[in-house]
């Protein structure tokens, strides 16, 4: 998940980074409001977290800015304040949650998962498709209620291509969704994540769940269970 | 900034005093000009009629005889035989021939006599021309003189000397000039002593607010002129409204400090404990969340207003449908059957940030401990505005209705993980004299209803 945090104490952006990097998230971060602007119209987010006591351009501002571009990322807004003439203001001006500074690293994770599920049309945390089972709060895959181990890269591929499943996602966008912009982007590194994911995830290749769409991408193609 | 905005403007005493500086003198000296003016033409006019005179003078001792014409020298006044006597006399006959002049003129330039027969008057009529560079005055007064011979056309023409006008002019304008810069002086002055005279009461009110602002009093205490009394009157209001706002602050300030001693002294302890990390951690991490607590109530307090009922009614309809809908999006994961019963004349008599706030938390609740079915309605019952939020989930036990709803339960008594939200929401309410009762809803779950003061809202004009 590639989030954006926008937060003018450099310590909590830290702090938030840090967190959120454990979590498996690609952070981008800036302290100003007008810098959020802009990468709000240049790059494309899964989430972003946006401070409403920003200096110079207020965080109500950014939102309401990006949303009259027209861009939906799903926001969550963090206020100082805390009462709730401040959080509907934040609402108003097109955020999807709030959350009161103080918070908990916890609490703020299930806020953004939460969001980021709502945002692909998934109300529960446990993302359904035929026998396999992705449970976005613990992490955790099971097929037919065995679990199936992966690890960090794994797990983060397959949230990606079922929270867009039946979408085909280009090698591109999985690449700047779940890397780190370090990270080697050879898409040879990709094609061996996808292989080991079939591999763990459909041993007998009876499912088929990720297909590979020659020259574009990759798309999951398992039935959705809540919709079915 | 720009640099408008940091140009210290000028002060009322400066800007009235410009003005009058630049105006007042302005004044005086046109009125000088136009007096000079009329002084000068007054002087013309007196020499024009003293040229009259001596023309009629001359005409009197005008003989003609056989078209020859004479003037006997001992009948005219002494200055037209006195050569450079400053009055001189001329008469020109048709085709510009001179018939006479007289013994004062031998001494003028001739091209001055030439220039003399040109003008174009009519019989009757006279002209007064000045004639700057000989500095004379030139009267003349063309006739036709009957006679038994026939008529006879005559231009009479009187010079005299400008010396007259000119030095009366110059001791006019001397004596002028005096007198204009004496009342411009006293006007000025009188312009500056009614300013500091008018401006007087601005001088005492910064003086009352160095008072203030020393600490040597509370408000500004002297009687002022209707136009300023008004801004005082306001600036009174503002310093007692800021006055209790600090009080209100230092109180909680005050209850802050001392609450947060406490879970301090826990924590403090805890590490004096020789526990083990897990629980040093578990320990502090409680004291902490208290803390939070502590802040964020007392936060919430210190920006309640005082909860002064209000002569004009505030709608309560819109506030509940805006808050509706911002939790339709926070709550957006679990499908909602919410209901809303809203009396659209329903006012409340108070602060919007304060129902906001109050209903903020209580339908809040509804939503999160609901189990999807939330009902809001608010009615008006006399002079009260009732809200009632109603949800389907565990609701309050009885014996528990009371112990969430007591009133001026310390918040730093509480549980960890309990709610600030009824708290504040139970400030709000008794700061206004009104009731927060809890029941079971029809819906299975709580109900909480509210009685503020209300009123019917007035309709938008």
């Amino acid at each position: 998940m590639k989030a954006l945090i926008v937060e003018d104490d450099a310590d909590l952006r830290r702090q938030l980074k840090l967190q959120l990097e454990q979590r498996g998230y690609t952070i981008e971060e800036t302290g100003s409001g007008r810098e959020a602007l802009y990468f709000g119209q240049e790059y494309e987010y899964d989430i972003a977290i946006v401070d409403i006591g920003l200096p110079e351009v207020s965080g109500l501002d950014v939102i309401r800015q990006w949303r009259a571009e027209g861009n939906t990322v799903p926001v969550l807004v963090l206020t100082a304040r805390g009462d709730w003439q401040d959080k509907v203001a934040g609402l108003e001006a097109g955020a999807d949650d709030y959350l009161a500074k103080p918070f908990h690293a916890e609490e703020l994770l299930a806020r953004l998962n939460a969001l980021v599920r709502r945002a692909s049309g998934h109300a529960s945390p446990v993302l359904k498709f035929g026998p396999l089972e992705l449970d976005t709060a613990a992490r955790v895959v099971t097929r037919e209620g065995g679990e199936v181990r992966l690890t960090s890269y794994e797990y983060r591929t397959l949230e990606y291509l079922m929270l867009n499943a039946g979408k085909t996602i280009s090698k591109a966008e999985l690449t700047e969704h779940l890397y780190h912009q370090d990270y080697d982007r050879d898409s040879n590194v990709l094609e061996v994540f996808i292989r080991r994911l079939r591999q763990k995830l459909d041993p007998e290749q009876s499912l088929q769940p990720i297909i590979t769409v020659r020259g574009l991408g990759y798309r999951f193609a398992l039935e959705d269970v809540r919709q079915a | 900034m720009t640099d408008t905005d940091s140009r210290v403007p000028l002060s009322l005493r400066g800007r009235l005093l410009r003005a009058s500086a630049v105006i007042l003198p302005l004044v005086i000296v046109l009125a000088g000009l136009a007096l000079l003016k009329a002084f000068h033409s007054s002087l013309e006019s007196a020499e024009a009629s003293q040229a009259r005179l001596q023309v009629y003078l001359l005409l009197g001792a005008l003989e003609v005889e056989d078209g020859r014409l004479t003037l006997p020298s001992t009948v005219l006044e002494p200055g037209f035989n006195r050569p450079n006597s400053g009055v001189y006399g001329f008469i020109h006959g048709e085709d510009r021939r001179l018939f006479w002049r007289s013994g004062s003129s031998l001494a003028l330039p001739d091209t001055l006599v030439q220039r003399l027969p040109s003008s174009l008057l009519k019989p009757g009529q006279s002209l007064l021309s000045h004639l700057p560079e000989q500095q004379l005055y030139l009267f003349q007064y063309p006739v036709i003189w009957e006679s038994a011979a026939g008529e006879m056309r005559l231009l009479i023409s009187v010079l005299r000397s400008d010396e007259s006008v000119r030095s009366a002019m110059k001791a006019f304008s001397l004596q002028l000039l005096g007198w204009l810069s004496g009342i411009c002086l006293v006007a000025l002055l009188a312009q500056y002593f009614i300013m500091r005279w008018g401006l007087r009461p601005l001088d005492l009110l910064t003086r009352d607010l160095k008072r203030i602002e020393d600490g040597e009093s509370d408000q500004l205490e002297h009687q002022y002129p209707v136009e300023v009394q008004g801004v005082t009157d306001s600036l009174n209001r503002l310093i007692e409204s800021e006055r209790k706002q600090r009080e209100r602050y230092r109180n909680t300030l005050g209850d802050l400090a001392h609450s947060l001693k406490t879970p301090l002294a826990v924590i403090h302890g805890a590490g004096d404990e020789g526990l083990d990390f897990d629980s040093y951690r578990q320990q502090v991490e409680e004291q902490a969340q208290r803390m939070q607590q502590i802040v964020q109530y007392q936060l919430a307090r210190a920006v309640k207003t005082e909860g002064r009922t209000l002569a004009q009614t505030l709608p309560v309809a819109p506030v509940v449908d805006r808050l509706l809908r911002v939790m339709e999006k926070v709550y957006a994961r679990q499908p909602k059957d919410i209901e809303a019963v809203l009396d659209p004349e329903a006012g409340f008599a108070g602060d919007e940030r304060d129902l906001m706030e109050l209903l903020g938390n209580l339908i809040d609740n509804a939503f999160k401990y609901g189990d999807g079915r939330v009902r809001v309605v608010v009615e008006l019952a006399g002079p009260l505005v009732q809200i009632e939020v109603s949800d389907d989930g565990r609701g309050v036990a009885p014996r528990q209705r009371q112990v969430i709803l007591q009133r001026g339960a310390r918040l730093d008594t509480q549980a960890p993980g309990q709610g600030i939200g009824l708290a504040v929401a139970l400030d709000i309410v008794s700061s206004y004299d009104g009731a927060l009762e809890v029941s079971e809803s029809d819906l299975g779950g709580a109900c909480f209803r509210v009685s503020l003061p209300g009123g019917p809202v007035m309709p938008a004009v």
